[in-house]
């Protein structure tokens, strides 16, 4: 169970799950409580499975939302990093035990997890504009960490991730991908719009990138085009550009 | 019998793990063999199960999968491990034959029956030939997960 503690106001609020935020009126001070849960009682959810790690800790900490600059704060052996961005939206990054959430509803985005690669934290430094985005990606990093254990008793590769999070990094215009995984744990991102439609990015450790395209042959709608090849990260998008794929992995504007 | 061709009228369902999932999508990842590690040897074939041979033709996918689930709970053979959040992805085996091309395979691919132990005891276990690893392979898995019919994979936990 957590708690987003304002300690101007006192105001204090609590949910069951931190998806399921409601609005609060913006504050100057904010600060992360965690409120002891009962013992298993948020087993049952794997984002929040190590959140018992600091069951009962019931610590409340307060930071400064004025400040420009990170502020580092060590939390039970955990880093607590925390940053505004000018205007409204304040965005933290936290970096707890194996947790990632987020909430942006009351227009603060949390970013973390227990073991936050220096990939992972260049790539949450990089999309610092974008903090849902990165919350999304690790987010589901996360859960798919999770999946894999349990699935094959081993860990995703660390290499194909640096891979994967090298390329969002590369283009700042691209979508969230739906990301599963390979047998082998290597991460494959996929941009997908119906059938016929598809960019499938396949992260090898080895730093290749195997790419599958499916999209409409601009000659002929109704035909497909169907192909796919072997590049590396830097290459990958532009030798899959000309195939019209970011119509449908690119944001508009 | 072993090494069978599977009807081309007839449905395989390929059991789909939820880290191959994409928001409820089956994706190319679904369908990827296992390369050689330490601990195992490479996938030679997809694993699928024949719906028909637990199953009448004439049944629905559902009900066929429900009758895959029957079996499954009952199996004597050693079955991966299922998870209930995970999916099948059901495919005809014409389609499979027809819709997915093989650049590299002469053969192109194919669906054969690969039965375990006794040849007694019917078992639905089947595989997809025709496709290994590399980009071409993601290819083929890719557009075999754009062919698949998506159903979640439920209870099929044994009895304790």
């Amino acid at each position: 169970m957590i708690a987003i503690h304002d300690a101007t106001t006192g105001f204090l609020r609590k949910t069951r799950d931190p998806f399921e935020f409601t609005e609060v009126a913006s504050s100057k001070v904010i600060g992360l409580q965690v409120v002891a849960p009962k013992a298993g009682e948020i087993q049952a959810s794997p984002w929040m499975a190590t959140w018992s790690l600091l069951a009962n800790s019931g610590a409340d900490y307060v930071l400064p939302a004025t400040t420009t600059t990170p502020i580092e704060v060590v939390i039970h052996g955990s880093t607590f990093l925390a940053k505004e961005n000018p205007g409204r939206c304040a965005t933290f990054s936290i970096n707890l035990p194996d947790l990632v959430f987020q909430s942006n509803i009351n227009r603060h985005v949390f970013v973390g997890g227990a073991s936050l690669s220096l990939d992972e934290r260049v790539f949450i430094e990089n999309r610092r504009g974008d903090p849902e985005f990165a919350a999304l990606i690790l987010g589901r990093l996360s859960e798919l960490r999770l999946e894999y254990r349990e699935e094959e008793g081993r860990e995703i590769s660390a290499a194909s991730v640096r891979q994967f999070l090298k390329l969002l990094n590369s283009d700042l215009k691209l979508r969230a991908p739906g990301i599963v995984l390979s047998p082998s744990g290597n991460v494959i991102a996929e941009w997908h719009r119906g059938p016929g439609r598809l960019l499938s990015l396949h992260f090898l450790p080895d730093e290749s990138v195997r790419f599958v395209v499916f999209a409409p042959n601009r000659k002929k709608r109704d035909r497909t085009i169907r192909l796919s090849g072997t590049s590396d990260v830097d290459s990958v998008l532009d030798d899959v550009r000309q195939f019209g794929v970011m119509d449908w992995a690119a944001r508009e504007g | 019998m072993k090494g069978d061709r599977v009807p081309d009228e007839h449905h395989v369902a390929r059991y789909c793990k939820p880290s191959t999932i994409d928001n409820g999508r089956i994706t190319g990842a679904s369908f990827q063999l296992r390369e050689a590690t330490s601990e195992y040897d490479a996938d030679e074939y997809a694993s699928v199960y024949w719906l028909e041979l637990v199953s009448s033709s004439a049944d629905s996918h559902e009900h066929k999968l429900e009758r895959l689930r029957v079996f499954l709970r009952a199996s004597v053979f050693r079955e991966v491990g299922m998870r209930a959040k995970g999916r099948f992805g059901i495919l005809r085996v014409a389609a499979i034959a027809d819709d997915v091309v093989s650049r590299s395979s002469t053969q192109g691919l194919n669906v054969r029956h690969e039965p375990r132990g006794s040849p007694d005891v019917q078992d639905p276990h089947s595989g997809i030939y025709g496709y290994r690893f590399g980009h071409e392979a993601d290819e083929i898995c890719a557009r075999l997960a754009e062919l698949a019919d998506s159903y979640l994979v439920g209870n099929v936990d044994r009895p304790a």
